[in-house]
């Protein structure tokens, strides 16, 4: 009786350290320019992205054939390209693609990494060799080749950029899960629930997940500005979604010919990756710093 | 103790290497059965709109291509084992084990030349902006490591070509054969690692000079120029390897792109062509080539930790 | 602190080093010595091969009408004249032809040519073992071809070594387009010793032909180095070298053309205008038409809506061609109205295609039972993945389709082996965007492959048996002009059948800075260069 009122007081203490860890972290990212302008950098992409049919000047397919290939103007503020389609728009639409993209992939291998991370690091064993093999193997193989073959041989859509990105980005994921779950296996809060008879199931979700959150969340966030990138670099080689859909990645492949004509064309959406691969990176950085102050750099 | 250190270094290289074994079969077996599930094959591409079906299932016939699948990977794997990786379906006359000889010391070259660009140019940035910390030098090289970062390579490219190529005239477009050559594509596939070191270097510079012991260091009426590169800088370095060893990676990856926005005849144009042309034996073997790669460039990294920082154990 | 010095010095090191690491490669040779000439051309592709007996694409082609020569060539007018043969007779009856071949031919070894040689190139060239996809097109047409090709024999029993100055080569029907086959690279001779010296490998050690240049160095994906054959029986060269350099992007080569890293370039479609509005570069710039068309196939075998004819005809008049050319392609090709492109023999200027009329177009469709589009089928048209071009296009006609017709077209871009084999099959894909480019300059090779019933290119399920009977006469007909009526005649009836949307005959643009002279440059590309000057 006594020990469980013990054990419950130190539950709830854990509980509120929890608490007022994530309330620290909040802090210290609220007070971080870097991050808080990435932030609402990458919130107002989400919104654009969102409401792109009310925000847009045009559709991502009107072609304004009198005005093809035209640099910007009152009419066209970004400019149009070959086919006389507003550039603005197609960035806004592009933004769907890419953001959908990153939205989808990282959900997928961050659930695949965190599912097969902890199983390989909770059981080791078995599961662990197989699963750190798996790894090893998709380790051992540049990401970019692998998703290149996956996408020739599946074809070009938009599905399976999500499998083959997914498929080449668990592995990280899983690694680091794994590695966290490991050292904390070994804690004595773990240790003290499994003495309580805590079943397997039990113990992983409501004790060791809660704490695999922080390294989780500033991986993925970092990962997604990876997987953008990813996105744009394949539908650059042009193995991405289907015309006429817009993607940042096809409209400088798009444009490009237009380089030395109309200069400033090509670089409008090699911009708007080039910032959000950065707002992404940037809220990853500021993630880690206030999630675990000791990696601040 | 250093006997037991040598000898433990070499049970785990060796441990390494063993590991090494079957995942290379696995992907080698992956390959090959991803080829085959593909929807295309390189005889119709090879042909085109020319030639009626009739012909493409005859040359299909006559290459093999008709046997069962478990047939034509252990020819291929008892092949490879013999030295023979055999000829691409699409450039006749010219087998891959030749394509390999052109091909990689020009992808090695050039890999180690944007390497060597990356991490002496990312640690001299990353130094001087971390001893300049805040001043306009230091903004100016955390700009450009910035851009390095979320500038891929396929918008940079083109930037460069106008820039120093058709504006400046320092360098050709593109072509192979001169010192001059290398210049573009290294700069391009040096970018990233570059930026990552410079910022790495930057902070893990900052973190060390914060340290007690380079204080006391100071304290002790050492030089300045004593305490950073002495004391600071070999410190500073762990991180850095880390790094290092991370951007190997991108170096490998960027060579497709770079090689084939830049005309470079290395052995990643090859293999990006052959995944279009569907030639499955220029695949298998580039692959291949790529997983030994790595394997065996992450065996080093690990390897160069343990020599940087003692701390860290073979297991 | 850190000197500004020490930054310097240590920049200076990574320089030195960089170069060090970079020049220790060896194997590449410097350029040629300033007072040799060289044209220097690009290649749009590694060439797959220059074994003339396999190959398909117009790269290789490029290298090896430098390097080799046949019976017969195409001249600047795309006449076919002699080459290796000084003259021919033609039977009566129209299938044995009988050549008589020049004395002062030598290989690049020295040996002369004689009848045997090609007697060896062509079974060669038939012989499964090579596995060459294009001989049985070429050569296909020789009696006893077919034998050879099946493996039944090793010789075909159609071409006869009459004396070592005289061959004499039958074929199963009379066919007036036979001579246009032989100027194919099939029909280039080998050296049977150097074949066999250099085994596999022999298109790299052993590239010993009879033309105007040697091969000196391929090195792969980067460049192919000819030298001049000082002893060419048309006449020594007038460059001592061409350095083709292979660069795959359009866009590099333009640049490094106005760079001044090459000699002569195709401008690429987005550059055009650029390229007229310069007034340095708009002078150094060539028009010619290139014999090829790009189209959009209806099949009706897949897609039974196209089977009305109201429908084919409405799908190819609601499509604006002139913004098309003007707009989409910068006027980088012609539009198109009929089928064979200018400068093809039988070329119609008068043959205007169907217009582009909106009204009639939606009337069409209503008549068909499709009011606004309404009740239409879904519809997808494929175009060849990783093609800008391709992309451009299908994606205008979809917007055309959608403005004019209301009809929502989807697109789908599909890999190129797999666009190709599903296309073939003639029952997979309902409509897709493709070009036929000339093989030989004969109205046979676009009339009669791409619309009589039964040829393996006819695709569409289109039969038409007043098309078919005019087709199959004018195939046999000696006659040019006679030929050439029944041929227009063809081509009025399957432009109102809309088989295809015609879209747009290619032209090459082509620049060619002020000092180069002598390219002669044909609806087949460029003839090959010994009388190709440079005049720094």
């Amino acid at each position: 009786m006594l020990t469980m009122i013990a054990l419950s007081n130190e539950d709830r203490k854990i509980e509120e350290e929890g608490r007022t860890l994530w309330q620290d972290a909040w802090r210290r990212l609220v007070h971080n320019p870097t991050a808080v302008i990435s932030a609402l950098f990458i919130i107002l992409l989400v919104i654009v992205a969102i409401f792109a049919p009310f925000i847009a000047p045009y559709t991502y397919y009107d072609q304004d054939i009198s005005h093809a290939r035209e640099n910007p103007s009152e009419r066209h503020p970004l400019g149009t390209d070959e086919l006389g389609r507003d550039i603005l728009s197609r960035i806004i639409y592009g933004a769907r693609i890419s953001l959908s993209v990153a939205t989808v992939v990282i959900s997928i291998e961050t659930f695949l990494g965190v599912l097969l991370g902890m199983l390989a690091g909770y059981y080791q064993g078995m599961a662990d060799m197989i699963i750190m093999r798996l790894t090893d193997i998709m380790f051992s193989f540049p990401s970019l080749l692998l998703a290149i073959l996956i996408m020739g041989i599946l074809g070009s859509n938009i599905f399976n950029i999500f499998f083959a990105l997914s498929l080449v980005g668990w592995p990280g994921m899983a690694r680091i899960v794994r590695g966290q779950v490991l050292s904390l296996k070994g804690q004595d809060f773990v240790e003290a629930a499994r003495a309580t008879g805590a079943t397997d199931l039990k113990i992983m979700v409501s004790h060791i997940f809660p704490n695999l959150l922080s390294p989780v969340i500033v991986t993925a966030t970092m990962h997604v500005a990876g997987i953008i990138l990813s996105e744009a670099t394949l539908s650059f080689l042009g193995i991405g979604v289907q015309p006429p859909f817009p993607s940042w990645g096809i409209m400088v492949n798009e444009l490009s010919p237009l380089l030395r004509s109309y200069p400033m064309l090509p670089l409008f959406p090699g911009i708007i990756l080039a910032l959000t691969v950065l707002a992404f990176n940037f809220l990853g950085d500021g993630l880690r710093d206030a999630l675990d102050p000791r990696l601040k750099g | 103790m250093e006997r037991v250190g040598l000898v433990s270094m070499t049970n785990y290289i060796l441990r390494r290497l063993l590991i090494a074994i079957p995942t290379i079969l696995a992907i080698s077996l992956i390959t090959f059965i991803a080829g085959y599930l593909s929807p295309s094959d390189p005889i119709t591409i090879m042909l085109g709109d020319k030639g009626d079906p009739a012909t493409v299932e005859r040359v299909k016939h006559e290459y093999g291509l008709d046997k069962p699948l478990w047939e034509q990977y252990l020819s291929s794997v008892w092949n490879a084992l013999h030295g023979n990786l055999g000829l691409s379906f699409f450039y006749r006359g010219w087998p891959i084990a030749d394509m390999f000889k052109q091909g990689l010391p020009i992808t090695a070259r050039l890999g180690l030349t944007a390497a060597l660009l990356g991490v002496s140019l990312g640690i001299i940035l990353g130094v001087v902006s971390a001893i300049k910390r805040g001043t306009w030098v230091d903004k100016l090289a955390m700009f450009i490591s910035l851009l390095g970062i979320s500038i891929p390579s396929f918008v940079l490219a083109p930037i460069l070509i106008i820039i120093l190529a058709m504006n400046l005239h320092l360098v050709p477009v593109a072509g192979w054969g001169k010192p001059e050559n290398y210049v573009l594509p290294a700069l391009v596939l040096a970018a990233r690692p570059l930026s990552l070191i410079a910022r790495i270097t930057r902070s893990s510079m900052l973190d060390v000079i914060r340290q007690d012991y380079i204080r006391t260091a100071r304290a002790k009426g050492l030089g300045e120029r004593v305490v950073i590169y002495k004391h600071a800088l070999k410190n500073a370095l762990i991180p850095v390897l880390t790094v290092t060893g991370m951007t190997l990676g991108d170096l490998l990856t960027g060579s497709f792109i770079v090689e084939t926005i830049f005309n470079v005849p290395g052995i990643g144009r090859a293999s990006i062509t052959s995944i279009y042309q569907r030639d499955y034996p220029v695949i298998q073997a580039t692959t291949l080539m790529y997983a030994v790669t790595f394997v065996m460039m992450n065996l080093i990294v690990d390897l160069l930790y343990t020599l940087v920082d003692p701390r860290i154990r073979y297991s | 602190m850190i000197r500004k010095g020490q930054i310097v010095a240590a920049l200076g090191l990574l320089l030195v080093f960089a170069l060090v690491v970079t020049g220790c490669g060896g194997g590449q040779k410097a350029a040629a010595p300033a007072s040799k000439t060289v044209f220097r051309f690009p290649l749009s592709a590694e060439p797959p091969t220059l074994d003339p007996a396999i190959m398909v694409d117009g790269v290789s082609i490029t290298v090896a009408q430098n390097v080799f020569d046949g019976l017969v060539q195409f001249n600047e007018k795309s006449e076919v004249v002699g080459a290796i043969a000084k003259s021919w007779d033609i039977s009566p009856d129209g299938k044995t032809y009988t050549f008589h071949l020049r004395d002062d031919v030598t290989f690049h070894n020295g040996r002369k040519v004689t009848a045997e040689d090609f007697k060896y190139s062509l079974n060669r060239a038939l012989n499964p073992a090579l596995k060459s996809t294009v001989a049985p097109l070429y050569l296909g047409d020789i009696v006893g071809a077919k034998d050879v090709i099946d493996g039944k024999a090793t010789e075909a029993s159609g071409i006869k070594v009459l004396d070592s100055k005289t061959l004499q080569i039958t074929i199963d029907a009379p066919k007036a387009y036979f001579l246009a086959k032989l100027t194919y690279p099939t029909g280039f001779v080998v050296t049977k010793e150097e074949v066999e010296k250099g085994g596999d490998k022999w298109t790299e050690t052993n590239l010993i032909g009879t033309g105007p240049f040697k091969l000196k160095q391929w090195l792969h994906n980067s460049k192919v180095i000819l030298e001049a054959n000082d002893k060419y029986f048309q006449g020594r060269p007038k460059v001592d070298s061409i350095e083709f350099s292979i660069v795959t992007s359009e866009a590099t080569q333009m640049s490094m053309y106005e760079n001044g890293e090459l000699d002569m370039v195709y401008v690429p479609a987005s550059d055009i205008k650029r390229v007229m509005d310069d007034p340095k570069l708009s002078k150094e710039l060539t028009i010619v038409p290139h014999a090829s068309i790009q189209y959009m196939a209806l099949n009706a075998n897949v897609f039974p809506p196209f089977k009305d004819i109201r429908v084919r005809q409405a799908f190819n008049q609601a499509i604006n061609k002139d913004d098309l050319v003007k707009v989409v392609l910068q006027d980088s090709v012609v539009k198109a109205g009929g089928i064979l492109p200018p400068g093809m023999p039988g070329y119609n200027p008068d043959q205007k295609g169907l217009p582009f009329d909106v009204d009639k177009a939606k009337k069409l469709l209503t008549e068909a039972g499709y009011p606004d589009g309404k009740g239409f089928p879904e519809l997808t048209i494929y175009i060849r993945a990783g093609n800008a071009t391709y992309k451009k296009i299908g994606e205008y006609i979809q917007g055309q389709l959608l403005k004019n017709l209301g009809l929502k077209v989807q697109l789908q871009e599909q890999e190129w082996g797999k666009f190709l084999a599903d296309v073939k099959k003639k029952t997979v894909v309902p409509a897709y965007l493709l070009a036929w480019g000339a093989d030989y300059m004969d109205p046979q090779n676009f009339l009669s492959i791409l619309f009589r019933d039964g040829s393996p290119n006819n695709r569409t399920g289109y039969n038409n048996p007043q098309v078919n009977d005019l087709l199959d006469k004018a195939d046999t007909t000696s006659d040019p002009a006679t030929r050439m009526k029944l041929y227009q005649q063809a081509e009025n009836i399957i432009v109102s059948d809309v088989p295809l949307v015609p879209l747009d005959y290619g032209r090459d643009n082509i620049l060619m800075k002020p000092y180069v002279k002598g390219v002669v440059n044909t609806p087949m590309g460029p003839l090959p260069f010994h009388k190709v000057q440079i005049q720094k």
